[in-house]
C-alpha cells in the first residue's frame, strides 16, 4: 500500500515534539509536561490485566486522615507521596522501607476542601517541592527529606493556600495558590529551584489600567467585553446594572478569586504554561463583582520565560454556579496541531488551539446538562451539573493515539438557591446554596470523549459521582477509581471492564504507573474523599502482575 | 463563665470599633443593630473598615482577657497573632468575602453582623465553643 508522504510526516515531527517519556519512571504529576496521564508501557495488557495482583502497599500511617488525593511520583526507584496536612514521605521501592518523611508545621490554614495535597515535583532527582496548606513552598533533598529552603508564597490569614503539585520547568519551579472562597488576588508564581527566589509572578485577576500588574490581554481588566453568552448558553446577566455597578464595586478585582487548584501544564515548543483559573470571589454574590470576572472559570496560556499572559480562553463569564475551571489542562496534537483540552465542570470538555486559545470545538455533554446557566431563585432552581460538575478537580487521561480524552464525572442533580428557610444556626450557608435534590439518583459516569469529534466514544455508569482522575497506558488500558474503593481498569477502545480491586477506602486519585525491576506497575493513593463521604484511609496502592506472568 | 466573659468583651470592645467606622457613614446607627441590609449599603471601602474594627476589637479583647496592664496586652496580642491563637485569625478580606455570601441568602439579611462574623469563623473551622447567652 502506498503512503502519501503527507501522512507519514506529521506523525513524525510531532513524535519527536511529544514529551511523552519512554522510560519508565513517572515524574511529574501529570506524568509528562502536557499533563497527559499516559504512560508508554505496554507490559500489562487488555489480555493480562485480568491477573494485576496488589504487589505492594504503603500505608503513610498519618494521624489526621482527610482526602487523600494525591498521585505518587517515582524517579530512580523512589516513590514520593504526599498526604493530607502535607507530610511528605519517600519509600524505596528495592526494600519497601520508608526512606523519610517530612511534616510540614502548619500555621492558621484555611482549606475550603479538604486539607488536601495533590503530590511533590521533583527537579533534577535531587530536589523535592511541596505546596503547602499554609501557602509555602518547601524544598526538601530528594535522599534525606531535609529542608533545604521554604518560602511563603501568600500569607495564609488572607486565605491563601497551597493544594496542587508544583511543575517543574528548567530550574523554576511553578506553583499557584488557592483561596478563591475567600476574597484572595489569585498568582502563579516562578521560583528558581536552587535559591527559591522569585522569578516572576503571574496574577489571575487582571488589573485595570494604571495599576503596576495591569494585563495588555485584559485591556478593560477583570471586568472584559461584558460577555452575555457562554458560546451559545444564555447567562442571564443584567449587563446594565452590572456597568452601573462597576464604579461602585471599581477594587473588587483585588479581592476577585482565581484560585489554581491544580497543576499546569507546559509546551517547551511554545514556551507556553497552560493553567485552569477557578471561581471568582465571593462564590455565591455575583452582585458586588460586575464584569466577567476574567480569568476565573478560564484556561490561560501564560509565558513560561516571563509570566506574560499569551491568550485566555473563559468557559464561565461572571460565575455565580461555582461552574469553575479546576480540571488539569492537557496538551495534545490533533489533526498536526496542539491543542489544549479541559473537562469543565459545566459538563464539556473543550478542546482549544494551544497557540491561540481558540476554541476548535466543545464535545457532547459527558454528564447530563439540563437548564444551563438558570439564575438561582428563592425556591431553587434545577440545573445540571451540580456544583461539583462535570469534571470537579479531577485530572483526565488522554491517549494521544487514540485521541480519547479519559474523563471521571459527576451526576448530582441540585437545586441552586437564594435562601434557605428558616435560618439555622451554625449551618454552612454555602453548601447549602447548592442543595442536592432529595430522592434524585446521584452517580458517576466514566467517559471516553473522541477529541476529534467530539463525541462520546463510550460511557459507563458506575454507582457513586466520581472524583480522582484517569490514566492511561500504551496498550490501550484506561485506570480509574470510585468511591466505593472499587480500582478499575477499562479497554480504552471500547470501555469494557476488564478488572477491578476493591481497596475498601475510596480511590479518589488520579492512578500513575511506572517501570520497576523490568516490570510494569500501575499505583494509586485509595484514602477516599471527606466531600463526598467516601470511606477513608491511608494507603498507596501498588498493582503488577504475578511474578510468573510479569515480563511475558 | 469565662467564655461568656469573653464573648461579651468582644462584643463591646469590637463593637466600639466598628461601630466607630460605621459611624462615619451613618451617625444615628447603633452598631449593635447594624445588619445584612446596612452591609450591602456599605461601599467596599467601608466594609473592610468594618471588618479590621471588628477584629482589632476581637484581638484585644482576647488579649486583654487576664491581662494586668497594657505592656501584657501587648505581649499577648503579638502571641496570639504570632502563633495563630486568634479567635478571629483571618485578614479582612476573608471575613468581608464570606460575611457577602453570608448576606447573600435573603433570609440572612435582618441578623446582625457580629453574628455573621460568628456563623463565618464556624465555616472556618474556628467555632466558638464557649455557650452563648
Amino acid at each position: 500500500m502506498r503512503i502519501s508522504s503527507r501522512w507519514w510526516v506529521a506523525p513524525v515531527l510531532l513524535a519527536v515534539a511529544s514529551p511523552v517519556a519512554a522510560q519508565g519512571d513517572w515524574t511529574t504529576y501529570g506524568g509528562n509536561d502536557w499533563n497527559q496521564r499516559y504512560s508508554t508501557l505496554k507490559l500489562i495488557t487488555p489480555n493480562n490485566v485480568s491477573q494485576l495482583v496488589l504487589r505492594k502497599m504503603f500505608q503513610t500511617g498519618i494521624s489526621k486522615l482527610g482526602s487523600f488525593e494525591n498521585t505518587p511520583i517515582v524517579q530512580n526507584g523512589v516513590m514520593y507521596v504526599t498526604t493530607p496536612y502535607n507530610t511528605a514521605m519517600a519509600y524505596d521501592l528495592n526494600t519497601n522501607k520508608e526512606l523519610w518523611r517530612y511534616e510540614h508545621k502548619l500555621g492558621s490554614t484555611i482549606a475550603c476542601c479538604g486539607p488536601n495535597n495533590r503530590g511533590v515535583a521533583i527537579h533534577g532527582g535531587a530536589h523535592v517541592y511541596m505546596g503547602t496548606l499554609d501557602a509555602h513552598l518547601v524544598a526538601l533533598d530528594a535522599k534525606t527529606g531535609k529542608v533545604l529552603w521554604d518560602k511563603e508564597v501568600a500569607d495564609a490569614a488572607f486565605g491563601y493556600s497551597i493544594t496542587h503539585a508544583p511543575l517543574i520547568i528548567g530550574d523554576n519551579v511553578i506553583v499557584g495558590v488557592s483561596g478563591g472562597e475567600y476574597g484572595i488576588r489569585g498568582h502563579v508564581t516562578a521560583y528558581n529551584a536552587m535559591s527559591g527566589d522569585q522569578v516572576w509572578r503571574w496574577y489571575s485577576i487582571p488589573a485595570p489600567k494604571g495599576d503596576p500588574t495591569f494585563d495588555d490581554k485584559a485591556p478593560n481588566g477583570w471586568w472584559g467585553t461584558w460577555a452575555t453568552k457562554a458560546e451559545q448558553s444564555d447567562l442571564h446577566r443584567d449587563i446594565a446594572k452590572e456597568k452601573a455597578d462597576s464604579a461602585k464595586y471599581a477594587d473588587a478585582w483585588k479581592v476577585g478569586g482565581g484560585g489554581v487548584w491544580t497543576t499546569p501544564a507546559y509546551d517547551k515548543g511554545l514556551n507556553a504554561i497552560f493553567l485552569s483559573v477557578g471561581n471568582p470571589s465571593p462564590d455565591l454574590d455575583g452582585s458586588i463583582r460586575p464584569g466577567d470576572n476574567l480569568y476565573t472559570d478560564a484556561i490561560v496560556s501564560i509565558d513560561a520565560s516571563t509570566g506574560k499572559t499569551n491568550w485566555y480562553y473563559q468557559t464561565v463569564p461572571h460565575d455565580v454556579w461555582d461552574l469553575d475551571a479546576t480540571s488539569p489542562p492537557v496538551v495534545t496534537t490533533l489533526g498536526g496541531k496542539k491543542v489544549v483540552v479541559h473537562a469543565g465542570k459545566t459538563a464539556w470538555v473543550y478542546v482549544l488551539d494551544a497557540a491561540t486559545g481558540k476554541l476548535i470545538r466543545k464535545s457532547d455533554n459527558f454528564t447530563p446538562q439540563e437548564n444551563m446557566f438558570a439564575l438561582p431563585s428563592d425556591k431553587g432552581t434545577r440545573m445540571l451539573p451540580g456544583a461539583n460538575g462535570g469534571a470537579e478537580w479531577s485530572p483526565v487521561a488522554v491517549d494521544p493515539d487514540l485521541y480519547y480524552a479519559f474523563v471521571a464525572g459527576l451526576h448530582q442533580p441540585m437545586n441552586y438557591i437564594t435562601h434557605s428557610a428558616p435560618y439555622e444556626k451554625g449551618k454552612l450557608w454555602l453548601g447549602s446554596a447548592f442543595v442536592a435534590i432529595p430522592g434524585e439518583e446521584q452517580y458517576g459516569l466514566y467517559s471516553a470523549v473522541d477529541l476529534r469529534t467530539g463525541k462520546i466514544a463510550w460511557q459507563n455508569k458506575v454507582p457513586q459521582p466520581m472524583m480522582g482522575g484517569a490514566l492511561a497506558i500504551g496498550s490501550r488500558l484506561t485506570f480509574t477509581g470510585e468511591g466505593n474503593g472499587n480500582f478499575n481498569a477499562y479497554s480504552s477502545r471500547t470501555g469494557k471492564l476488564l478488572w477491578q480491586f476493591n481497596a475498601g477506602a475510596g480511590c479518589n486519585s488520579a492512578p500513575m504507573s511506572f517501570m520497576h525491576g523490568g516490570e510494569q506497575f500501575i499505583a494509586v493513593a485509595c484514602g477516599g474523599n471527606f466531600q463526598l463521604s467516601y470511606p477513608l484511609g491511608d494507603a498507596v496502592l501498588i498493582f503488577g502482575l504475578p511474578k510468573r506472568v510479569a515480563g511475558r | 463563665m469565662a467564655g461568656k466573659r469573653w464573648f461579651w468583651m468582644v462584643l463591646l470592645v469590637g463593637g466600639a470599633l466598628t461601630g466607630a467606622a460605621w459611624s462615619r457613614q451613618d451617625p444615628h446607627r447603633h452598631w449593635l443593630g447594624v445588619n445584612g441590609a446596612d452591609w450591602r449599603r456599605m461601599k467596599p471601602d467601608a466594609r473592610v473598615a468594618y471588618v479590621e474594627g471588628f477584629l482589632a476589637g476581637a484581638a484585644l479583647s482576647q488579649a486583654a482577657t487576664g491581662a494586668r496592664d497594657s505592656a501584657q496586652v501587648r505581649i499577648a496580642i503579638e502571641k496570639l497573632s504570632r502563633d495563630g491563637g486568634l479567635r478571629f485569625p483571618y485578614a479582612a478580606n476573608v471575613y468581608s468575602s464570606r460575611i457577602s455570601d453570608f448576606y447573600w441568602w435573603e433570609n440572612h439579611v435582618p441578623l446582625p453582623t457580629w453574628h455573621a462574623f460568628l456563623e463565618v469563623n464556624t465555616a472556618l473551622g474556628r467555632a466558638i465553643t464557649d455557650t452563648l447567652p
